[in-house]
């Protein structure tokens, strides 16, 4: 990868990285089960590799914006995942706080 | 499913114990939906190469591990120097070394100054300084030239025939049938941790004033010190051979434990003669004053010190550790042999 390359790829990462911890907060105001959430996020556009979700998954619990719990769902058991009311909270602030982001970025890239 | 179990294995090998269940349950699930999702796309049942390619999409076991791993620490200076796979032996060799002699450089400097030799606080700083810089670079740079080596091809892993190279391969502490086995890295870092020792007490045998300042000057090594010399080059020099055979049989698991609890015994038997064997120093001038016999009292009482304390360590390690490795060494064999 000749190094402007890696440079765009480096900062597009750094990019991504806070907006995956979005996407998955909000994604997870209904309850769903890791694979699905992966497909959900992929169909809404944003491609998310599992080796970085289930890991993410696992901070979001531990800092206890999530809870999961494993339960039967046809064939096998699943561990499904839900906002907690922590994360309800901080997920508000963060929508928030995007928009007031998104407002400022439109203004200075439209100059 | 035998090669997704294959998969589980190799992955949970490299995971912490406390959420190792957990993650692999997890994991399974994930990628048995994914088998479950191509299965109803093709209409049929996927090939063990179907399988094989999502498992390589899933990613190498030991990267997917290290994203799970909360402590995933590596060493880096501009670009990534030694990775999150090699970095806890890293540590362990570093502090293994320069915490030995960075403590012997430290206890001959206070020995000294304790018992009112001219010693500065910028040559006792200097001291400590050069011994853990010598240690950092050389170690360090061993690590880096294995972590080059070893990293050149992460994605060369193959469930169905495990390589015999490579970082996952170097780092395994079971074989593919579940027996265990020595990890051949830890082999490496054993025998890297004893080379870089080796060098350092050649150089501070040679040359003390060097590592210790110029106050050294005025004692002269007793015989003791010559005695013990030999043997105590060749224990460290007996577990380098140890871990090089280790690397090159990592099944030889009870040959590891049974010589490492007779090298411990070994150490532990110089450390004694160490403790027993009167004076370790004296002083080098003939005309002594009271206040030199002072000093040198006080360096002996220090050295005795430290090695009683150090030879009360080996003798708990041989005893709750080694020991029962032993033991359950010893009755693993008999067993075996009644079968």
């Amino acid at each position: 990868m000749p190094a402007d390359d890696t440079q765009f790829e480096n900062l597009r990462l750094e990019l991504r990285r806070g907006s995956l911890v979005l996407a998955v907060l909000a994604q997870l105001r209904s309850e769903q089960y890791g694979y699905t959430l992966r497909k959900t996020l992929a169909d809404h556009g944003l491609e998310i590799d599992e080796g970085t979700l289930y890991p993410l998954l696992r901070r979001l619990e531990t800092q206890e914006l999530l809870v999961s719990e494993w339960r039967e769902d046809g064939k096998r058991s699943k561990r499904f995942y839900r906002l907690s009311a922590s994360g309800k909270l901080v997920l508000k602030q963060l929508l928030a706080e995007w928009k007031s982001i998104d407002l400022s970025l439109n203004g200075i890239v439209k100059g | 499913m035998e090669l997704l179990d294959r998969y589980l294995v190799a992955v949970g090998q490299k995971l912490p114990k406390p959420q190792r269940d957990d993650i692999i349950r997890e994991l399974s699930e994930n990628i048995l939906s994914q088998f479950e999702d191509k299965e109803v796309e093709l209409g049929r049942p996927l090939s063990e190469a179907e399988q094989e390619a999502i498992l390589k999409q899933v990613g190498n076991p030991l990267l997917v591990a290290g994203r799970y791993r909360q402590d995933d620490r590596s060493l880096t200076l501009g670009r990534r120097i030694i990775g999150p796979a090699l970095f806890p032996f890293y540590v362990k060799v570093l502090w293994f070394n320069s915490g030995v002699s960075s403590l012997i450089t430290a206890l001959v400097v206070l020995a000294l100054f304790q018992a009112g030799a001219r010693i500065t606080l910028s040559g006792a700083i200097s001291s400590l300084f050069w011994t853990v810089l010598a240690q950092f670079v050389v170690i360090t740079l061993i690590f880096a030239g294995v972590e080059k080596h070893v990293s050149r091809f992460p994605d060369r892993w193959d469930l169905r025939k495990p390589p015999e190279s490579g970082l996952m391969r170097l780092l395994d502490h079971t074989e593919p049938d579940g027996a265990p086995r020595i990890s051949r890295f830890q082999s490496i870092a054993r025998f890297v941790a004893g080379a870089v020792f080796l060098v350092w007490l050649r150089i501070v045998t040679h040359s003390p004033m060097w590592m210790f300042g110029a106050a050294v000057g005025a004692f002269r090594i007793e015989p003791v010190w010559h005695r013990i010399y030999m043997p105590f080059v060749l224990v460290v020099f007996g577990g380098m051979i140890q871990a090089a055979i280790s690397f090159i049989r990592p099944d030889w698991v009870r040959f590891e434990v049974l010589t490492r609890a007779v090298l411990s015994l070994a150490g532990l038997g110089i450390l004694a003669l160490l403790v027993t064997g009167g004076p370790l120093l004296t002083l080098r001038d003939a005309v002594q004053t009271e206040a030199q016999l002072r000093v040198v009292h006080t360096v002996n009482e220090w050295f005795h010190f430290y090695f009683s304390m150090l030879a009360i360590a080996v003798a708990c390690t041989v005893i709750f550790t080694l020991g029962p490795s032993v033991l359950r060494t010893l009755r693993g064999e008999r067993a075996s042999q009644q079968r």
